[in-house]
């Protein structure tokens, strides 16, 4: 009976328990260490598919892989890689082109200019055809050919747009992130034609997928019987090709029915799109008439020279105190089920626009 | 016993480790992730009722805007006014030849004038008519034509400053024959104290303040006014510390983004006490009011400023304080003009050279 309770093995007793403890902790903290460094790996893997970053990015990124909000736009600009494609003329090298060079054109995360000279200022990608409406599509042919050739994997979105189209790069990347650029579909104002799917209005400008570009170029420009040179206009026959090609045309309105891509100048249809004009006859989803513009309106056509700075001093360089402009968060990016959802339900759209 | 001991000492082990793990795993997920599912983000459904949110040091300044129309101009410039930034003004009056009750048009003069000629007419009645119903009520006096754009937030920024007892006119400061003035179309404000002195001393006095004329120079008459009165010129260029650009524009914003020099006038270089710029150097980026917008240029304005949401950093909400200058540190900022050079008011010409 007593010596159940000696001092001696009492003591032992909580001895024991201490370094039960402690290697329970011990055990703790390196279950925490481990479960730190998995989800640093998980990031470094999503990182490492980002070829363009440089090793002291890479090195920065490890860090903090997602960083803070204040970084978003710089993280989304990596995330959502886009090429543009930009049509101009010697005519307009030192006017509009320059404008998109120093304005929008700077956010691209690489900007190539169509023309049929070249010029010391600009990147330049010389295509030999006289200037003329009738060659605009065997220019944007030629140019999305030299693109597949060149750049197809280095980005994820290749977008088409003219000299005097202002684009809200940032807004644009905003719109794409939930999607996936391996699925086949390009986004652009949405105009209705004799083909069924429509097409996407050049002015506004037009984006396509990693898919839909390598799609155009495998099976439709090398093709002699599905996508041929006639005297349409060019975003007609690009919009054609791409059908037959089993790109499908996205819907790109926000989930008021605004249309992001807007094929003409905001001037014009301030304060709403006016009844019976040539627009409204030409969209193929009808246009929400409670006002004129998405909140987050991605593109501008028709932009005279002044219109590019203006639109960047009212965008990137004007305050107002007080006032919160920017959304906080991204959207989720769609998986493989709800993407392949997204895709069969825009397939399946029919213009209910009967003008 | 031992064997048994031995299992329970693996399961704990394995319990902590497990934890440890999972803590840490998701605890990172959640707080770096931005892929998670957020809602949608919400835009303004209309742009008249686009709201800001309340800057939190102190009420914000009440200013009484007067905005001069004619009864031509009623349903077309003065009606846009009203669904943009007039919306914004603590109150809304508008001084023209006829009452128009919807907007709040109010005849301050008689009907057969009301055209630019009566300018400076309207301006006087304007004032007295304002000071007689609504002095007390509001702390600052805005005056500005029916072809302005004002960003009220930025104005009530600038105000904050300022304290309304003190005798004030705030402008785009000009000069001419070496007389200080207020540029007109890029609107100005009188503080309560500087109204009251317009009001009680200059309006009856033919020496202190030029009489009712057709084609009165209504901004260059109001400066002779305001300097007699010993009212204190502040010329918004710098009522910012650390920001010397323009914050109210005379001209139309095209002629100041355009980068040619042809598009600024000559007499504006002359008469501006510093370089107009142009370009996305010529104006402030707490802009606040712009001339010559037509219809389509304000609600391009509102739709740039209010509406269009850009994804992008550097879109924090600016929640700058502003301490108040007390009299003795304005007249040390802006000491009161020299009005030596003001000729005899009776004998000032009806309309002098460059006008």
């Amino acid at each position: 009976m007593g010596s159940l309770f000696s001092p001696k093995k009492i003591l032992q007793s909580q001895y024991t328990m201490i370094l039960v403890m402690i290697r329970n902790i011990i055990f703790l903290v390196l279950g925490i260490m481990l479960g730190i460094r998995l989800t640093d790996f998980i990031g470094y893997l999503k990182l490492w598919r980002n070829n363009d970053l440089r090793a002291s990015e890479k090195a920065a990124l490890l860090k903090y892989p997602v960083a803070s909000e204040e970084h978003l736009a710089t993280w989304l600009r990596r995330e959502v890689r886009i090429l543009c494609l930009v049509l101009t003329m010697p005519s307009s090298h030192a006017t509009k082109a320059a404008l998109v060079n120093r304005t929008w054109g700077a956010r691209c995360n690489k900007l190539i200019f169509m023309s049929s000279q070249t010029d010391s200022n600009l990147n330049i990608l010389q295509i030999n055809k006289s200037e003329s409406r009738k060659n605009l599509y065997a220019k944007v042919r030629t140019g999305m050919a030299y693109v597949h050739k060149h750049y197809l994997n280095e980005y994820d979105w290749f977008l088409k747009a003219d000299d005097d189209t202002y684009i809200v790069m940032e807004n644009l990347r905003l719109f794409l992130y939930p999607y996936d650029p391996e699925s086949s579909v390009y986004f652009g104002c949405r105009f209705k034609a004799y083909f069924s799917q429509g097409y996407m209005s050049g002015g506004g400008g037009y984006v396509l997928s990693r898919d839909a570009l390598r799609r155009l170029n495998l099976f439709a420009l090398n093709s002699t019987t599905i996508c041929k040179l006639n005297g349409e206009s060019e975003d007609v026959q690009i919009g054609h090709c791409l059908q037959d090609v089993g790109v499908i045309a996205g819907d790109t309105r926000d989930f008021q029915g605004h249309h992001r891509f807007l094929p003409v100048n905001p001037f014009t249809v301030f304060p709403t799109i006016l009844s019976n004009s040539w627009l409204e006859g030409y969209f193929f989803h009808k246009p929400n008439k409670s006002d004129c513009c998405a909140a987050s309106a991605i593109s501008f056509h028709y932009v005279k020279d002044f219109e590019f700075e203006l639109f960047e001093f009212f965008l990137y360089y004007m305050r107002v105190f007080g006032l919160h402009r920017t959304p906080r968060a991204l959207p989720s990016r769609l998986g493989f089920r709800q993407m392949n959802e997204r895709l069969q339900h825009w397939s399946q759209q029919v213009t209910d626009n009967k003008n | 016993m031992t064997a048994k001991m031995k299992l329970r000492s693996q399961l704990h082990l394995l319990t902590g480790f497990m934890a440890g793990f999972v803590l840490a795993f998701v605890l990172l997920l959640y707080v770096y992730d931005v892929s998670r599912v957020t809602p949608c983000w919400s835009s303004t459904s209309t742009m008249t009722t686009a709201t800001t949110a309340r800057i939190e040091d102190g009420p914000p300044p009440r200013i009484l805007c007067m905005v001069l129309t004619c009864p031509e101009n009623v349903q077309s410039l003065a009606r846009s006014v009203y669904e943009t930034w007039g919306q914004r003004c603590s109150r809304l009056i508008f001084a023209s030849s006829e009452d128009y009750e919807p907007l709040g048009v109010v005849g301050v003069v008689e009907p057969t004038g009301g055209g630019y000629e009566d300018l400076w007419n309207k301006t006087r009645e304007g004032f007295r008519h304002v000071w007689e119903h609504y002095a007390g009520d509001y702390d600052w006096f805005l005056k500005a034509d029916d072809d302005t754009y004002v960003v009220m937030e930025n104005l009530q920024h600038l105000l904050r400053g300022f304290d309304p007892n003190t005798p004030v006119f705030f402008g785009y400061k000009m000069s001419r024959y070496n007389v200080s003035y207020m540029s007109g179309g890029a609107s100005y404000i009188l503080s309560r104290e500087a109204l009251h002195r317009f009001a009680t001393q200059a309006y009856e006095s033919e020496v202190i303040c030029p009489q009712p004329k057709k084609m009165g120079i209504e901004d260059f008459y109001m400066g002779i006014c305001m300097q007699n009165v010993g009212v204190h010129f502040v010329d918004s260029t710098h009522a910012l510390d650390g920001d010397t650009k323009p914050k109210f524009m005379p001209l139309d914003l095209e002629n100041y983004m355009s980068d040619a020099n042809y598009t600024i006038p000559e007499w504006l270089r002359l008469m501006s006490l510093s370089r107009v710029e142009t370009g996305l150097a010529c104006c402030s980026n707490y802009s606040v009011a712009f001339h010559y917008a037509s219809r389509e240029r304000m609600f391009l304005y509102e739709f740039l400023i209010y509406h269009l949401k850009v994804f992008d950093p550097n879109q924090i909400s600016e929640r700058g304080h502003r301490s108040r200058l007390t009299l003795s540190d304005l007249t040390r900022r802006f000491p009161l003009e020299d009005n030596s050079n003001i000729k005899d008011l009776l004998q000032m010409s009806e309309k002098p050279d460059n006008f």
